[in-house]
C-alpha cells in the first residue's frame, strides 16, 4: 500500500495535482483529441458491428465490398497524425486526423503516404500554427511493428514523435474511477491508485534511450499527460456531457445548470479533500510512511489559502457585486416600465371599446370622466 | 496490433457495444438506404419536411472551438453527415480557409478547391458521408440568418438538398457559459409559413434588427440535440475527473467584459429609439400612452418594450450566475470576506 504511495512520480493522472498548473505532466492532452480518436474509433466498430444487427445485410455483402476496408481482404488499422504546438519538451496536442493504412497478410503496416502528406498541408492552411507532434493508435499494447512505424514514419514528420494508444477494451473505465475517488472516506490508497490503473485506456509514450545489455536501445516509455483545454472547447464539452442523450433538450433554466454544474465542482472539489484528510490523518496515526514530498505539497496548497485577502481585492469584489446589482435593477425598472407599458395599453383598449361611436373619442389610460 | 489482435479486440467490443447499440449505430453510414432517400426525396414535396438536427460530440467541439478561434471575424465551414427520416445527422465537421469580415464570410475559389479535395479524400479514410451543410459564426449577435445567408442557403437547398445551414455564436457561448448555436432551413421563395413568429425570440443587436425583420421568415429553425458514443462517455467521465476545477476556477463575466458593455449599449439604444417613437407617436394620435403598433416592431423582432425587457432580464440572469459563483468561490476561499 505504501509502495504505490511512493511511486506517486509515475502516477500518470495523480488527482492531487490536478490543479496545479504549469507543474506536471509535459504533454497535454486537448479533449477535442480525445473525442477525436473515439470518433474514429466508434465509426470504425459500427461498420464491423452494424451488418450483424441488421437483418438488411448480410455477412456476404461485407465480402462484396461494400464495407471498403475489406475489398482486398487487408484488415485497416484505425491510426492516426495528432497535430499541435510544441515549445522545448512541452507539448500540446490540439487536434488530430485519421490516416488509411492496411494491414499486409505479413503484418506489415502501409500507411498511405500520399495521403499524410496532403492533409498535413490541408490543416496547416486552416490553422498555421500546429505542427505534427505524434500520431495515435487503438490497441492494447505496442507491438515491434508500431515501434517500426514510429521510428521510419514518424520520425520524419517530428524528430520525437508523440504516441497515443487508446485502449477501448480497457476494463476501468471512467466512472469506476469517479466511484472509487467519491469513496474517498476508505482506504486511502485506492483513489491514488486508481487513475494510474486506467491508464490502460489513454496512454502516451515517447521514444527513450535505454541502455539495455550494454547495447544503448530506443524504447517506447510511457509519459504522464494531463489535460487542457480552452473555454469554447470546455463548454462545448461540458454541454455533451450534459445534454447529448437523444431526444435529450435542455429543459432545465441556465441558472439552475449554472448551479448543478457548480455543484458538481464543489463536490469533486470535497471529495478530493477528503483523500487529503484521511492521507494525513493516517500518517499522523503512523500507519503510512512519511511521504514528504506529498507533504510539503499539501502544506504548499494551504499555505495559499484564503486566495486573497487584501484591500484591493474586497474593493474590485465589491464594485464587480455593485455592477451586477445595478444591471439587476436595471433590467427590474425595464420589466416594470414594459408591465405598467401593457396595463396602460389594456387600459386604452378598454376605453377604446366603452366611447360609443361619434361620441368624444378622446383616447388616455383612464376611462372617460 | 496485429490483425488478430485487431479483431479480438472488436469482438471484445462488441459485446460491450450490443447492449447499446442503438446508441452507436448512429455512426454507421448506410450508403443504400441513404442513395435510396436521396432518390426519393422526401423534402422536396414539403418545405417543413425536416425538423431536427442530431450532431455528433466531436461536431460540436470542433464547430464551437473554430468560431472562438475567429475572434470577432466570421469562420465557415462545412459539414458531414447523413439523413434520417426528417432529421439530419451531423458527423462530423470540418473548417474552411475563408477571408472573413466582421460582416459576412465568403467562400472563395481556394475554399471550393479545399471543400472537393477534402471531401472526396474522406472515403479514403471510411468517411463515406456527403457534405450535408455549412456552418458559420455570428461573433455576438445571436443565430439567425441575414440576407445573404438566406441567400446562399436557398441556393443550396437549390441545387445541393439535403442541405442545413448551421450558425454559431462564440461570444454568447463563453458568456452564457452554454454553446449558443442554431440550426436553419430556408423556405421556397413563393412559400408563405403557415405561422409568423416561429423562430424563438433571441436578443439581436439594434444594427442588425433590420437585417434580422426583413428575412426571418423566410427561413425556420430545426430542433437541435447531441450525441455522443458509448466511448465517448466513458471518456467524457474520465475527463471530468481532470478538469471539474475549471468551473470553479473561470468567470464567464469577467472573461466577457467587452460583450457585457456592447449588451448594455444595445439595451439603451433600443430604449432610445422606442422613447423615439414613443414621441413621434402615431398614426391615430394616442401620443404619450401608447408605443406604436405592437404589429410593426414586434414584426422586426426585438424593438418592443417586452422584448427589450426580455433583453434586460438575460443579460440580467447572466450577471446574478456570475456573481453567485463569485460570492460562493469567495465564500470558500477567502472566508474573511465575509465576515466584512
Ligand atoms: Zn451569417
Amino acid at each position: 500500500m505504501t509502495g504505490k504511495l511512493h511511486s506517486a512520480p509515475q502516477c500518470e493522472i495523480d488527482p492531487l495535482r490536478d490543479g496545479a498548473n504549469d507543474e506536471g505532466a509535459p504533454i497535454i492532452l486537448h479533449p477535442l483529441v480525445v473525442l477525436n480518436v473515439s470518433d474514429h474509433y466508434t465509426r470504425f466498430a459500427a461498420i464491423r458491428l452494424f451488418p450483424r444487427i441488421s437483418s438488411r445485410r448480410s455477412s456476404t455483402d461485407v465480402e462484396k465490398g461494400i464495407i471498403p476496408f475489406a475489398e482486398d481482404g487487408k484488415e485497416t488499422r484505425v491510426l492516426g497524425i495528432l497535430l499541435g504546438t510544441q515549445r522545448g519538451r512541452m507539448v500540446e496536442v490540439c487536434h488530430s486526423f485519421e490516416l488509411p493504412a492496411r494491414v499486409t497478410h505479413e503484418g506489415r503496416t502501409e500507411i498511405e503516404e500520399a495521403f499524410m502528406v496532403r492533409r498535413i498541408e490541408q490543416y496547416q492552411q486552416i490553422f498555421a500554427k500546429y505542427i505534427v507532434v505524434g500520431w495515435y493508435f487503438i490497441g492494447d499494447k505496442i507491438t515491434p511493428e508500431d515501434k517500426r512505424l514510429h521510428a521510419e514514419v514518424f520520425t520524419r514528420l517530428n524528430e520525437a514523435p508523440l504516441l497515443l494508444v487508446m485502449n477501448p477494451t480497457s476494463k476501468l473505465s471512467g466512472s469506476q474511477v469517479k466511484l472509487r475517488a467519491k469513496g474517498g472516506a476508505g482506504p486511502i490508497v485506492e483513489p491514488m491508485k486508481a487513475p494510474s490503473q486506467s491508464a490502460g485506456l489513454l496512454t502516451t509514450y515517447q521514444m527513450e534511450l535505454k541502455v539495455m545489455a550494454d547495447k544503448p536501445t530506443m524504447t517506447l516509455a510511457p509519459v504522464p499527460h494531463r489535460y487542457a483545454s480552452e473555454d469554447s472547447e470546455r463548454i462545448a464539452v461540458d454541454h455533451v456531457m450534459r445534454h447529448a442523450v437523444p431526444g435529450g433538450g435542455d429543459g432545465a433554466s441556465s441558472t439552475t445548470l449554472h448551479l448543478n454544474n457548480l455543484k458538481r465542482s464543489i463536490n469533486m472539489l470535497e471529495s478530493r479533500i477528503k483523500v487529503i484528510v484521511a492521507f494525513l490523518e493516517a500518517t499522523a496515526r503512523g500507519e503510512i510512511e512519511l511521504n514528504h514530498s506529498l507533504l510539503r505539497q499539501i502544506g504548499g496548497v494551504c499555505a495559499r489559502l484564503p486566495a486573497l485577502d487584501c484591500a484591493e481585492f474586497s474593493a474590485a469584489f465589491a464594485e464587480e457585486k455593485h455592477d451586477s446589482m445595478v444591471v439587476a435593477y436595471l433590467s427590474g425598472v425595464t420589466k416594470s416600465i414594459c408591465s405598467l407599458n401593457e396595463v396602460v395599453d389594456m387600459f386604452n383598449r378598454f376605453s377604446d371599446r366603452a366611447t360609443p361611436v361619434g361620441g368624444s373619442r378622446r383616447r388616455g389610460p383612464f376611462p372617460r370622466q | 496490433m496485429n490483425s488478430v489482435d485487431a479483431r479480438r479486440a472488436f469482438e471484445i467490443e462488441n459485446d460491450i457495444t450490443q447492449t447499446t447499440a442503438q446508441d452507436d449505430i448512429r455512426y454507421f453510414y448506410d450508403d443504400q438506404e441513404q442513395a435510396r432517400l436521396r432518390e426519393r426525396k422526401p423534402w422536396s414535396q414539403d418545405p417543413n419536411w425536416f425538423k431536427d438536427v442530431h450532431i455528433s460530440a466531436v461536431a460540436l467541439i470542433k464547430m464551437a472551438m473554430h468560431a472562438r478561434s475567429g475572434g470577432s471575424i466570421e469562420i465557415m465551414g462545412s459539414m458531414q453527415g447523413k439523413v434520417a427520416d426528417r432529421a439530419f445527422i451531423v458527423m462530423d465537421v470540418f473548417p474552411l480557409p475563408v477571408e472573413g469580415t466582421e460582416t459576412r464570410v465568403s467562400a472563395g475559389q481556394a475554399a471550393s478547391e479545399f471543400l472537393v479535395t477534402y471531401s472526396t479524400e474522406c472515403n479514403q479514410v471510411a468517411r463515406r458521408e456527403n457534405i450535408i451543410g455549412w456552418y458559420h459564426s455570428h461573433p455576438g449577435y445571436g443565430c439567425w440568418l441575414s440576407g445573404i445567408d438566406v441567400q446562399t442557403q436557398s441556393s443550396h437547398q437549390q441545387y445541393e438538398d439535403p442541405f442545413l445551414a448551421i450558425v454559431i455564436d462564440p461570444v454568447r457561448t463563453i458568456s452564457a457559459g452554454k454553446v449558443d448555436l442554431g440550426a436553419f432551413r430556408t423556405y421556397p421563395l413563393q412559400y408563405k409559413p403557415p405561422a409568423e413568429g416561429m423562430n424563438e425570440y433571441q436578443t439581436i443587436p439594434l444594427n442588425k434588427i433590420e437585417d434580422f425583420g426583413v428575412h426571418c421568415n423566410s427561413y425556420y429553425p430545426l430542433e437541435v440535440s447531441y450525441f455522443k458514443s458509448t466511448l465517448d462517455a466513458t471518456l467524457l467521465d474520465l475527463l471530468w475527473n481532470k478538469y471539474w476545477a475549471r468551473a470553479l476556477s473561470t468567470s464567464p463575466l469577467v472573461q466577457s467584459k467587452d460583450y457585457v458593455v456592447q449588451q448594455l449599449t444595445d439595451i439603451s439604444n433600443k430604449l432610445k429609439e422606442t422613447e423615439k417613437q414613443m414621441e413621434k407617436g402615431n398614426p391615430h394620435g394616442r401620443g404619450g400612452y401608447y408605443l406604436s403598433d405592437k404589429k410593426t416592431l414586434a414584426g422586426k423582432g426585438g424593438g418592443h418594450l417586452d422584448q427589450i425587457s426580455k433583453d434586460a432580464q438575460k443579460c440580467c440572469s447572466e450577471h446574478v450566475q456570475s456573481i453567485m459563483s463569485m460570492y460562493i468561490k469567495n465564500a470558500m476561499f477567502s472566508p474573511s470576506h465575509m465576515q466584512n
